[in-house]
């Protein structure tokens, strides 16, 4: 669980002895001869997504209700202008013609990672915090780049790896750091803030931890969780409509 | 499968994990990270449907739903305009046509009633000239008839004192012919005036 | 004498702070971004939305370098592959 040392009940030094910022497992099972857990990633990311799908649900219903020949009421407006948001974001950045496609795309990954990344203010471990989740969302990035590059740039796709001639390996080797960094930038960051959180939980004295933790939550969760939803969304978008060039 | 199910039965919540210490770890490349990942991918997958089905695409129909609206509101409201425009254009068209033949009407009936005027004065001239002529004849005519009275008148006084004046040696005939050569040396003037 | 998982240990943790050192760069890097971001501001503060998002991209980009060193530190010290090798 999050800095269990503080958390335990048990833990009567001022000190805390025991600092944990890792993941934990929780339900150990077996799959194909290996030893897998549950872990408290999964959890986070349980809460997360039925929290998102609630809000989805709620203003499902409020869509439904909306009636278009009145004016919209304040959540309505919020939704609209969400979902505004995230067209005109797309659109500006993948271009008129293909931006709309990848909206629905773009808005479930800022909407994912952010609330990840802020959920660290609610006393989960942030999933994002584990580097299964970031390399999953750089690899769906991966695979939406070189889908759309094949349909776009045809066989151009694969030789411009081999131009210039001399650059190939380098081309690869590019290639292939695409989502590895992105789904390391995502993740140290997130990282870096839950270590630093969890080394401040473990070694302040408790009376100090009412006040101190509040200003690093706000950079650590709240800001920088912001800035890297949104870069990782506009890589996402500038790395696939890197594609969109007909070769 | 089965032995998937089974091993999730038989294995227990935290206590045992507590029993072969705490698992915990922030960092590894094994088959763990497949697993979250293959769990994360499905979880971004589903995600994505729900959000697609029940936010982003009802909404950005009722936003469509919205768009067109105003944009019929709009085009009607314009289509109404034009309209309103055109109808004023021809009012217009019209007052301006209606002033122009006010002022023809006006223009003709001002020079007909100047013909007639003037066809008037000239007739009335006219009239009074001929009257005027007329009098002018008949004063000539009254001065010619009175001038020939008058000469007889005068005549028959000369004949008659010239008669008892020299009375005898000259006869009738004689004395006439004295009378008239002697008016006629004085003159017309003479008399008359 | 030392053990031989003592001295891995050691030398991991010493290998994890020179790692740390790659955020020299990344610092430096971004610190240059900020700036030349400020100075574009200034200069026309109108488009200051685009260069806000710009400068963010670019010092993603320039961020990945010190988390690689970071991904290296914490490799080493919470899943050290060089224990294993004894």
């Amino acid at each position: 669980m999050l800095s269990s040392g503080v958390l335990d009940p048990q833990a009567t030094s001022v000190v805390n002895d025991e600092i944990t910022f890792g993941v934990d497992g929780l339900i150990r099972y077996e799959l194909f001869g290996h030893e897998l857990w549950i872990t408290t990633t999964h959890i986070s990311l349980l809460i997360v997504m039925v929290v998102i799908i609630a809000f989805a649900v709620v203003a499902n219903r409020f869509i439904k209700k909306a009636d278009p020949y009145k004016v919209p009421g304040k959540f309505l407006n919020a939704i609209e202008y969400l979902v505004e948001t995230f067209d005109n974001l797309t659109k500006a950045n993948m271009g008129e013609k293909h931006g709309l496609k990848f909206s629905n795309y773009i808005g479930t990954l800022f909407i994912f990672i952010l609330l990840a990344n802020i959920s660290g203010l609610f006393g989960l471990r942030s999933p994002t915090a584990d580097y299964g989740v970031t390399l999953a969302l750089a690899l769906v990035t991966f695979v939406l780049i070189h889908y759309n590059g094949f349909k776009y740039q045809k066989s151009a796709h694969i030789t411009n790896l081999f131009k210039p001639i001399l650059l190939t390996p380098i081309n690869i080797i590019g290639e292939i750091a695409t989502p590895i960094s992105m789904s390391l930038r995502l993740f140290g960051n997130v990282l870096s803030g839950t270590v630093m959180l969890g080394l401040v939980y473990g070694l302040l004295p408790k009376a100090i931890l009412l006040l101190v933790p509040a200003p690093l939550h706000g950079y650590f969760d709240v800001f920088s969780g912001a800035i890297q939803t949104y870069v990782f969304c506009m890589l996402t978008m500038v790395f696939i409509s890197n594609t969109f060039e007909e070769a | 499968m089965g032995n998937l199910i089974v091993s999730m039965v038989n294995s227990t919540v935290l206590a045992a994990t507590k029993e072969t210490g705490l698992w915990n770890r922030i960092f590894g490349l094994d088959m763990q990270l497949l697993a979250d990942v293959v769990i994360m991918g499905l979880a971004i997958f589903v995600l994505f449907l729900a959000l697609s089905y029940l936010l982003f695409n009802p909404a950005r129909e009722l936003l469509q739903k919205r768009q067109d609206r105003i944009k019929e509101e709009m085009d009607a409201s314009a289509k109404d305009k034009k309209e309103a425009a055109q109808l004023k254009s021809n009012y217009e068209a019209k007052i301006k046509e209606a002033s122009k033949e006010v002022d023809e009407i006006l223009s003709e009936g001002r020079k007909k009633a100047l013909k007639r005027e003037n066809e008037i004065v000239d007739e009335a001239k006219m009239e009074a000239s001929r009257i005027v002529d007329r009098a002018n004849k008949e004063i000539e005519l009254n001065k010619s008839k009175m001038k020939d009275e008058v000469k007889q008148e005068m005549i028959a006084v000369a004949s008659v004192m010239a008669g008892k004046i020299i009375a005898g040696n000259i006869d009738e005939s004689k004395q006439k012919q004295l009378i008239d050569e002697a008016l006629n040396e004085m003159g017309d003037e003479t008399w008359q005036n | 004498m030392i053990s031989n998982e003592a001295f891995v240990l050691g030398c991991s943790a010493i290998g994890a702070g020179l790692a740390m050192i790659a955020g020299i760069g990344p610092g430096i890097g971004q610190g240059i971004a900020a700036g030349h971001g400020a100075a574009a501001v200034g200069r026309n503060p109108g488009a200051r939305g685009n260069i806000m998002s710009t400068m963010l991209l670019g010092q993603a980009v320039a961020e990945t370098t010190g988390l690689y060193g970071f991904a290296v530190a914490i490799i080493l010290l919470f899943a050290n592959p060089l224990i294993g090798k004894l």
